[in-house]
């Protein structure tokens, strides 16, 4: 970092701090395009390391050299933070970025979901990644390298309510229930005739069970420690992701709105800077040329400009006790994307955004084309928020273990059905960490119930 | 800072030296690899390559790995949000075509999938299915006019590119200054110790070699039979062109009579006439005795055929086979007999494989049946990949 940028950081923490912003300390790192590009690759640098991040990385390289991304920041989760900045990026730009990492850091110490995230990750991924090499050095690549394969082809299935860290069931002793008084009462008078003792259903797991790595690591019979340890790892890191994954639009629109205020405070640059500044801010929060996209920058910019203007307007008639300012920390703290468009998105916006939802259409000629569904409100929200959930992934739960057959239902089966050829690939690695067969339910698309098997003959219908 | 403080090393110092993303993407590349060699026998057959002429530009699509998870497959609600446009519900739109050419397309809508192919050159293909071919019972004659060029890292630079850092030797390197300054321990590592390892081209002179590929034309020659053939020749041809340099490659096709054709018309050659297998060995033999004496070539002769030779013939084949042997440092025949057309005049007896398999019992004298185009790949490597030790087993005459 260079003796200028250096100076203006101090600046802008200050203006930082006098709006209130509270952050961790930040590490700001400038580095080449290349290294760029590997930290992007891997989300978490000091991870271990998996050929699908030489995949991503070869894949970044492609589309920088087709000049299809320019990457202004990368900036991790952690206490302290890191943020990186790219060297080519003029001072101006650079200015710009160290301020929205700000907003970013901000969001991460503040909003309620992340307070359940790891934020001494970047040591603990490091130490993991450790971990990993030892037991590539002892059990071989393949080996672990497949124990990963099986992790992450799992890892988007968690439980987010139930957390990263928990203790295995209670084991539930022998439970035994009167049954009521039955219908043979009247002949059989004798006590012990109408009151039987029966031995009560052990539920296993007591209830569907959506964390799929986590149980196959607690009551899988075949793993060893050490792959146990490599599942866990991955858990661990889905987890550390998942609010990163959920916060999308709010953390981005956030860290817009505060570069935006930061940098119109900033005394330190001349006039043809910030006119190079807004040049760069309109770029970064623009809607984008394509229609058919929804830039995440500019529609969370979008609605915390209008959150601010409101809660002023409320402020300024003695409506509200709080500013816009004060709001938005507000929201940005109790929020995340799906709630954030939710109570948010107001339709004045929407019609100014000029926001529609749309589905691709083929003619008969062959071309692509689209039909537009509308521009109502619930609709557009809807057609906002329903990639959120759950990492995108199908809902998969494990519902009973019989005979050791592990029977898996697929529970969003309303949403979409699953696609086969990943059924017989997922099923196959359960089957390898899980050592039994097992059963997937699930519903065609012509709406009935399949059942998929996968046991030592392989996979069947 | 990352400068300001030393106790906070930067992120990005620690990992510079890694190349983290250099080495999990040759693993990458190493796995896609490993994926072609398993499909070898599906790709080898590839309609799209052998009526390629060989065309080294022509790319095989190739997919990148997949990671497999549970995915959705039909999604019942398609909608998605779009902005900036006055429309209204019901409207339709046709799109303009825009997709940039060379963008790779992302699979469905998922964000932040990657899913998209790589390509792969007939070149690269060979290296990565036949690298471990070469021509058996190779001989190192006086007159060496055949190069194989091999590559290596080995040399180790001070200037050269970071992917290729040698990390134990930069360190090393560094332990070394550290310690002429008094105290032997790694860290300032600077621009003086890196070293690099750069690729050294080997030149291992190899033995002149001439190889003869004979095909069968004959009306018996089924489209798939030919097929076959020339599926085998086209990979044959590739890997000896791609392994030796100033190899001298005869094309011989014959149907009643044996023409001497050059490499492009040999891969177009359609079926048609009588057969006499002999006409070619014969070719093939006076070849080799005006030109090629195995005092200084390594000879090679190959031919393709169904078998379904005239009686008589077969024992003038047999002749030259015997004939041959000694000039040779190999002679492969192959039969290629699919199941299903098997001609009913035809007995076992009959075919050229009967006659060869029962007289001729040398070690150099390869001979494979095959019956699907999925054996094609195995057939190369039963061809190509022999223990050169066996040389010393030969047997005598039976």
């Amino acid at each position: 970092m260079n003796d200028l940028l250096e100076k203006r950081v101090k600046e802008i923490e200050e203006i930082a701090g006098e709006l209130g912003l509270d952050y961790y300390p930040i590490n700001y790192e400038v580095v080449p395009q290349e290294t760029m590009l590997e930290v992007i690759s891997y989300g978490l640098p000091t991870r271990a390391r998996h050929w699908s991040y030489g995949q991503s990385y070869e894949y970044q390289k492609m589309q920088g050299e087709m000049g299809f991304s320019k990457i202004y920041e990368v900036v991790l989760n952690n206490d302290p933070s890191y943020a990186f900045l790219l060297d080519t990026n003029s001072d101006i730009a650079n200015t710009m970025v160290s301020a929205h990492v700000i907003g970013h850091v901000h969001f991460f110490k503040n909003n309620h979901l992340f307070k359940q995230t790891d934020n001494k990750m970047v040591y603990h991924a490091a130490e993991r990644a450790q971990r990993i090499e030892e037991y590539i050095q002892k059990y071989g690549i393949k080996a672990v390298e497949r124990a990963m394969d099986i992790g992450f082809s799992l890892d988007r299935h968690i439980d987010w309510h139930k957390g990263p860290k928990r203790s295995k069931y209670k084991r539930k002793g022998k439970h035994y229930k009167k049954t009521g008084i039955d219908e043979f009462d009247d002949i059989l008078s004798e006590e012990e005739f109408s009151y039987k003792i029966i031995k009560a259903k052990n539920n296993f797991p007591p209830s569907p069970e959506f964390d799929l790595l986590w149980f196959l690591i607690n009551y899988s019979s075949t793993l060893e420690l050490w792959q146990k340890d490599v599942l866990e790892i991955i858990r661990q890191e889905s987890y550390y992701f998942y609010p990163q994954y959920l916060t999308k639009i709010i953390n981005e629109g956030f860290a817009s709105f505060v570069h935006a205020e930061i940098m119109l405070k900033l005394e330190c640059i001349n006039d043809a800077e910030h006119l190079d500044f807004c040049r760069i801010h309109e770029r970064v929060v623009q809607p984008g040329g394509n229609h058919l996209n929804i830039n995440p920058y500019f529609l969370g910019f979008s609605i915390f400009t209008k959150i601010r203007e409101e809660w002023d307007e409320k402020y300024k008639n003695d409506e509200s006790e709080i500013t816009g300012f004060q709001k938005i920390l507000e929201v940005v703290k109790s929020e995340d994307d799906i709630s954030f468009i939710r109570n948010y998105l107001t339709e004045d916006l929407a019609n100014d955004l000029k926001l529609f939802s749309y589905e691709n259409l083929k003619t008969t000629s062959g071309d692509e084309a689209i039909h537009i569904i509308g521009t109502e409100l619930d609709q557009l929200k809807e057609a906002i928020v329903k990639d959120l959930y759950n990492y995108r992934a199908p809902l998969v739960c494990i519902t009973s273990v019989e005979d050791g057959i592990l029977q898996l239902v697929h529970k969003s089966s309303k949403i979409g059905t699953l696609d086969l050829k990943y059924v017989k690939a997922v099923m196959e690695y359960v089957y390898e960490i899980w050592g039994r067969p097992l059963n997937l339910e699930t519903t065609d698309s012509e709406g009935s119930v399949v059942h998929y098997t996968h046991d030592e003959l392989g996979f069947s219908e | 800072m990352s400068k300001t403080s030393k106790a906070d090393k930067g992120l990005s110092d620690i990992w510079k030296l890694k190349q983290r993303g250099k080495r999990d993407s040759d693993r990458h590349k190493k796995l896609i690899k490993d994926a072609i060699k398993k499909n070898g026998k599906d790709l080898i057959t590839e309609y799209n390559i052998i009526t390629s002429d060989g065309d080294k530009k022509i790319k095989i699509p190739i997919r990148f790995l997949d990671k497999y998870r549970f995915k959705y497959g039909k999604l019942k609600d398609k909608s998605k949000i779009g902005q900036g446009l006055d429309v209204n519900a019901g409207d339709k739109f046709r799109l303009r075509k825009k997709k940039v050419k060379g963008r790779p397309d992302k699979a469905g809508n998922e964000e932040g999938e990657v899913a998209f192919e790589a390509e792969v050159s007939i070149d690269e293909l060979v290296d990565i299915l036949l690298e471990e071919l070469n021509l058996p019972w190779m001989e190192p004659n006086k007159s060496a006019a055949i190069e194989v060029e091999t590559e290596d890292l080995s040399s180790i630079e001070k200037r050269g590119i970071l992917p290729n850092l040698d990390v134990k030797k930069t360190l090393f390197e560094n332990l070394k200054r550290n310690a002429a300054k008094g105290s032997a321990k790694i860290g300032n590592i600077n621009e003086d110790d890196l070293r690099y390892r750069t690729w050294e081209t080997n030149k291992e002179y190899h033995s002149n070699a001439a190889v003869y590929l004979m095909m069968d034309r004959s009306g018996s020659m089924s489209q798939e039979k030919t097929y076959i053939a020339k599926s085998f020749y086209f990979w044959m041809v590739q890997f000896l062109k791609r392994r030796y340099k100033n190899i001298s490659l005869i094309f011989i096709a014959h149907d009643a009579r044996a023409y001497m054709v050059d490499e492009k018309d040999f891969f177009k050659v359609s079926s048609s006439g009588g057969t006499l297998c002999s006409t070619a060995f014969e070719l093939a033999y006076e070849h080799i005795q005006a030109n090629h004496p195995p005092s200084s070539w390594n000879n090679y002769v190959f031919e393709f055929s169904d078998g379904d030779n005239w009686g008589e013939d077969n024992l003038a084949v047999l002749d030259y086979v015997k004939k041959l042997i000694p000039l040779c440092r190999a002679i492969g025949y192959g039969e290629i007999n699919p199941e299903a057309a098997g001609a009913a005049w035809l007995t076992e007896e009959n075919r050229l494989s009967y006659i060869l398999e029962n007289n001729v019992k040398r070690t150099r004298f390869v001979f494979i049946k095959i019956t699907s185009k999925e054996e094609v790949f195995d057939a190369l490597k039963m061809f190509f990949n022999i223990d050169n030790s066996a040389k010393k087993m030969d047997g005598e005459f039976v």
